[in-house]
């Protein structure tokens, strides 16, 4: 799936979440959205994922608009983790991963065999299946993120929008989970991270989009990521260095404001 | 999935099938219990050979509404305090909480004692319907999306308080003497002498009511995870909430018009049965709807045992069970929070 | 039974209309009104007593009984509630009177020489009224033939017609004794249904109304609690012959006289005669009680008949 977004404008009131934004996503690639708060990061998944109305601007898949493709198929193609990682009710895991199947399934009949070999693999996939049983309220914080993440991945989607999906983890399971991501992207799948660890988002992600104040700073691979960039986004410097091939960016101290903006 | 019992609830199959058949015994008793001393076998028989003896009338033309009103105005209350509960995402929502038969009261009251109910006979139940449709309205008006528990109880005094209020006044304004005292009728509700005739007028919205809202099983378990996870599983929320306040009004309007307001049948159903669906919203309807329609029967047999004159009202007994069980689920939320 | 412990039954009550069907204490308080009456008949027995000539009554019952006794012309205001045909006997006399709402004040608009009031009058009011020098009669619900004769008489007095008030006991005792009643023959059961399934117990006026028709009130047999709330299905059950509906004409509706539209009832059509009585007729316990018993005779003998061909 190849998503085209232009234009996109987005206004709370008088505040404008996203001013004017131009981002192109297909799958196969995990693409890490960072920038600081409130840079409409969440805003632009949103948006990409059909639950926010733009004010300008539009998002089309493989050409289409969102009306046009329809809201099953756009549930089917594009799945959505949300930041807030809430269940209302204490579910089993096992049904909450379930509930990811629910744009394929047919209202009111059992899950298919296909349904149930999703569910089992999303669960595999983010190492939950020993909590399987277990309510969800039960779970610690990073466990209800892993289940929850399990939920996003069962729908099978040709596209994750997944909204700060390791920022609840412990150093093991966030290894463990961007590299998930990266190799579902690998499979065909296209995936949309937000990220604050801007080490996990140089070392996995195959592009970089940096948005600050509701516009796109750089759009690249992760080299794009430059201390100009950093300061103008963040404003912060880094230390840099790399080991075994690998990036890491770790932000060091606040960037001098530039005499000449 | 895995069909393992613990936290999973029960199979829902066997489950449903259990309380449908418990819904039946205990309306077969309620046919048995009344005031008179009735043959119940010989009234069965005569009404099959259609031999109008007294007995049979009294089988027919005061029992047997009593106890099918009963079971489809319990179910109906079950399933809408269900429904709202996945709706609002707040296990204190209840038609009778919230308002909703408040409101539905006020609108029976208007088209009953202005005169209306007398020229057409459908506009009671469609009184009823009305008046659910406005409270909703102004229950979501005040509470928004995702408003707190506080919020929500607020709203539904309010709603409840004015609908009361416009009750009570529309029964004073009315010039029959009797009138200004039957408020304790519609506030608390009873089962006492309906008909049969009330029953058909009721059962057809009733029936739309209870299909809108059964329908929306999938998307009340989606509404689990929140309304942007639902909406990207594919669920028009817009058109979920309206589905949703019409069923309800539906369901519970026409019920209202019939048996006056009972409240907490909403309210007890599904707390009692949520822990044996796994507490899934969506497998939670049927149930509910059936626990409703027991608890309900159940309470109707006993006022009529209970040797207090007159009868005593049906949200007097709901009541005394309910609003303990109220109280202990806002402490618990409170201590939660 | 007495005071203690005893409901006003649903509705009535109110400024106008006196407590229907009640017993016990009822003929406890026609038994202090009565002497209240007579203290005010000794006080205008006078040799000085004019006959009122500004008569205003506040309750419906005196209404009835100012309308039929009185000169034209001496009433001067009579309730609203006698104005409607459905609920009062003299409408077409009375709706060419101005109405009042049966406040002592507005009684004091015409300044009477009389004021005619109900059981259930404000103490306040009556003070008021007695302050300002206006006679006040209270008219009450008799609850017997005897007490509805003595209540003519009583209000006849008040309005110095004496004669007038002895003519209309004649006529009444004239109806009732054409009445004829079979005693050869076992009395026909009968049941009253008033609004909110209540019926009429033994020592009530509608009781003796039965009696006088030849019946047999059935609802003195049952073991009724203390309000004569009966259940429908009793009703259904008892094996009366007559069922007697008693119901109120005012027009709009309410839960209490809608249960006397109960499809149960209509469906024991065929097993017994089901008549309405209108609730005017003894009400007041006026001369109209004659015309309920009328009614209720010829019930009976249709009923008998139609017996006689099953």
């Amino acid at each position: 799936m190849r998503i085209e977004a232009r234009g996109l404008v987005v206004r709370f009131g008088a505040r404008a979440a996203l001013a004017g934004v131009d981002c192109d996503l297909v799958s196969g690639e995990l693409v890490g959205l960072i920038g600081p708060n409130g840079a409409g990061k969440s805003t632009l998944l949103r948006v990409l994922a059909g639950l926010q109305r733009v004010d300008a601007g539009e998002a089309r898949y493989d050409g289409l608009s969102a009306a046009e493709l329809g809201r099953t198929a756009l549930a089917r193609r594009v799945a959505y983790l949300a930041q807030s990682g809430l269940s209302h009710w204490p579910l089993r895991v096992d049904h909450v991963v379930g509930l990811g199947r629910l744009p394929h399934r047919r209202p009111f009949s059992p899950p298919s065999a296909a349904d149930r070999a999703a569910v089992e693999a999303a669960l595999a996939a983010a190492e939950v299946v020993e909590l399987r049983g277990r309510p969800i309220g039960t779970l610690s914080g990073g466990e209800r993120a892993r289940a929850l993440l399990a939920r996003a991945l069962a729908v099978e989607a040709e596209m994750l929008l997944a909204d700060e999906p390791v920022a609840a983890l412990d150093p093991l399971h966030q290894l463990r989970a961007m590299t998930l991501l990266r190799a579902g992207a690998r499979n065909g799948a296209g995936v949309v991270a937000v990220l604050h660890d801007l080490t996990l988002a140089t070392r996995f992600c195959d592009r970089l989009i940096v948005l600050a104040e509701g516009r796109v700073v750089a759009d690249g691979p992760p080299s794009a990521l430059t201390d100009a960039v950093l300061a103008e986004a963040y404003g912060v410097t880094a230390l840099r260095g790399e080991r075994d091939g690998e990036p890491f960016v770790v932000p060091w101290r606040a960037a001098e404001p530039n005499p000449g903006n | 999935m895995s069909a393992r019992a613990t936290g999973a609830g029960v199979r829902y199959g066997p489950l449903v099938a259990a309380l449908a058949a418990l819904a039946l015994a205990v309306a077969l008793v309620s046919l048995m219990v009344g005031y008179a001393r009735l043959d119940v076998p010989a009234a069965l028989a005569d009404a099959f050979a259609g031999r109008s003896t007294a007995a049979a009338v009294v089988l027919e033309q005061i029992r047997l509404p009593r106890a099918a009103l009963g079971a489809t105005v319990g179910f109906s209350l079950g399933l809408a305090g269900a429904a709202l509960q996945g709706l609002l995402r707040n296990p204190l929502a209840d038609p009778g909480v919230i308002g909703v038969s408040g409101g539905a009261a006020l609108g029976a009251v208007v088209v009953f004692y202005s005169g209306l109910a007398g020229a057409f006979a459908l506009a009671m139940p469609l009184g009823g319907v009305a008046g659910a449709v406005v409270a909703a309205l102004l229950l979501y008006a005040l509470v928004g999306r995702g408003a707190g528990t506080m919020t929500l109880i607020l709203a539904g005094v309010t709603v409840n308080s004015f609908a009361g209020a416009l009750t009570a006044l529309a029964l004073n304004l009315s010039p029959n003497p009797y009138a200004a005292y039957e408020i304790m009728f519609w506030l608390m509700g009873s089962l006492a002498d309906r008909s049969l005739p009330q029953l058909w007028l009721a059962l057809p919205l009733t029936i739309a009511g209870w299909a809108l809202l059964l329908a929306s099983a999938p998307a009340l378990d989606a509404l689990t995870l929140g309304e942007d996870t639902a909406a990207s599983l594919g669920f028009d929320l817009g058109r979920l909430r309206a589905q949703l306040v019409a069923g309800a009004a539906l369901a519970v309007g026409a019920a209202v018009a019939v048996t006056g307001a009972i409240g907490f049948v909403g309210l007890v159903a599904p707390h009692l049965l949520r822990p044996l669906v796994g507490n899934r919203p969506g497998r939670l309807l049927l149930v509910s709807g059936l626990g409703g329609a027991i608890i309900l029967l159940i309470a109707d047999i006993a006022v009529r045992l209970i040797p207090v004159h007159p009868e005593l009202k049906l949200g007097v007994a709901t009541a005394l069970i309910g609003a303990p069980l109220l109280y202990s689920l806002i402490d618990r939320m409170r201590k939660e929070a | 039974m007495g005071l203690a412990g005893k409901r006003p039954q649903a509705a009535h009550g109110s400024f106008f209309l006196p407590c229907a069907a009640g017993e016990g204490d009822r003929a406890k308080r026609g038994g202090g009104w009565g002497a209240l009456l007579l203290a005010a008949l000794v006080a205008i027995a006078s040799p000085a007593f004019a006959k009122p000539q500004r008569v205003v009554s506040l309750n419906l019952c005196a209404d009835e009984l100012a309308l039929r006794l009185a000169d034209p012309g001496v009433v001067k205001s009579v309730t609203w509630l006698s104005q409607d045909s459905r609920s009062a006997n003299m409408a077409a006399k009375a709706a060419a009177l101005p109405a009042n709402d049966g406040h002592a004040e507005e009684a004091l608009a015409y300044d009477p020489d009389l004021v005619l009031v109900g059981p259930f009058a404000d103490p306040a009011s009556v003070a008021l009224l007695k302050q300002v020098g206006a006679p006040v009669v209270e008219v009450g619900a008799p609850q017997t033939f005897d007490g509805v004769r003595r209540q003519i008489r009583d209000v006849a007095a008040s309005l110095g017609e004496p004669e007038r008030g002895e003519a209309l006991i004649a006529e009444l005792d004239a109806r009732l004794a054409r009445v004829a009643v079979d005693l050869s023959r076992p009395r026909l059961k009968a049941v009253v249904l008033r609004p909110n399934g209540f019926t009429v117990g033994p020592g009530s006026l509608v009781d003796e109304i039965l009696t006088r028709a030849g019946l047999d009130n059935l609802a003195a047999r049952l073991d009724i609690a203390a309000d004569q709330q009966v259940p429908l299905e009793v009703v259904a059950l008892l094996g009366a012959d007559l069922l007697i509906l008693d119901r109120d004409e005012n027009g709009a509706p309410s839960l209490a006289d809608a249960a006397l539209d109960h499809p149960a009832i209509a469906a024991l059509a065929g097993r017994m005669t089901i008549v309405s009585l209108p609730s005017r007729l003894w009400t007041c316990g006026g001369p109209e009680v004659a015309e309920a018993v009328e009614r209720l005779a010829a019930s009976a003998a249709a009923a008998r008949a139609r017996r006689a061909t099953q």
